[in-house]
């Protein structure tokens, strides 16, 4: 949270350092001559923020849109991989995203929500190939047969 | 020159030997693995390719990860739970269902059991099952 408050002569005096170690503890305000204010903070955390938005935006629209009905791959964004699971798994993916988002938000790193994204985009890149579709979303069969250790 | 006790023969330096096969670099594991690796029929031939196609190190770390400890994060590459209500155990006393992914390389889906009693002998073991084997989208 920003609460140090900087004027914009800070930066020319004695100030400077303080103005600096503000922000590398997580945001410094400044107020210019003519009291517009700027904000300085940790670059992760303005890239956490900017990927829990964008994130948080898209995953609004392609909500919206598959709770239009038969939404084309396409009209979901950047989830179009979403495709590969049905209404139920969607909504536990949402469930999931929106607590991870929250989690993100609240600590200013978007590691919960990279996490979440990556297990969801792996297992649909499982499901949409058509063979490994069969078997893991199958019965388990027996037909397995034992393998060595990989060797030259 | 004498032969040192407790060493297998060793060719002399120089020496060449056109039928004797030459030893994996790093020697075998140190440990009797844990697990026992099974792959589904229909990826047999791809996990025949699997050192050619991903390099011999990252298929025998993958197989040294599920021979030891399939269920904890690999040293090597990455995993994650399968997402979706198709994880669950396909048989009983199996895990849910696990993506491992070498890195740049593939993903490798599995199951394992620390004690199936499956098999002739019915003795408890652990078990490993791939159930698919993806080294073309990545």
């Amino acid at each position: 949270m920003t609460t140090a408050v900087f004027q914009a002569s800070d930066l020319a005096g004695a100030k400077r350092r303080q103005f600096i170690g503000a922000a590398r503890q997580g945001g410094a305000l400044l107020r210019d001559i003519d009291g517009f204010a700027l904000t300085m903070v940790p670059l992760a955390q303005l890239e956490a923020i900017s990927e829990v938005a964008s994130t948080a935006v898209a995953a609004l629209l392609a909500a919206a849109a598959l709770s239009r009905g038969q939404a084309r791959p396409a009209e979901l964004g950047r989830f179009a991989w979403l495709a590969a699971f049905d209404d139920d798994d969607r909504v536990e993916f949402f469930d999931e995203l929106r607590d991870a988002l929250a989690v993100a938000e609240a600590t200013r790193d978007a590691a919960p929500v990279e996490t979440c994204l990556r297990a969801w985009r792996t297992t649909a890149r499982a499901l949409s190939d058509p063979l490994a579709r069969e078997i893991l979303t199958g019965l388990g069969d027996e037909n397995y047969a034992e393998v060595a250790r990989p060797e030259e | 020159m004498p032969k040192l006790p407790g060493l297998k023969s060793e060719p002399s330096s120089g020496a060449y030997r056109p039928h004797v096969a030459a030893r994996r670099p790093g020697g075998r594991p140190a440990v009797k693995p844990a697990f026992r690796v099974l792959v589904h029929h229909k990826y047999l031939a791809v996990w025949n390719e699997l050192a050619a196609r991903v390099g011999l190190a990252n298929a025998q770390q993958f197989w040294d990860h599920v021979a030891m400890t399939p269920g904890q994060p690999p040293k090597v590459g990455t995993s994650s739970v399968m997402k979706g209500k198709h994880n669950g155990p396909k048989w009983p006393g199996h895990s849910k269902a696990i993506h491992y992914e070498i890195t740049g390389a593939g993903r490798i889906d599995y199951q394992f059991n620390p004690s199936a009693t499956e098999g002739a002998l019915g003795d408890p073991h652990g078990v490993v099952k791939i159930m698919s084997i993806d080294l073309g989208s990545h």
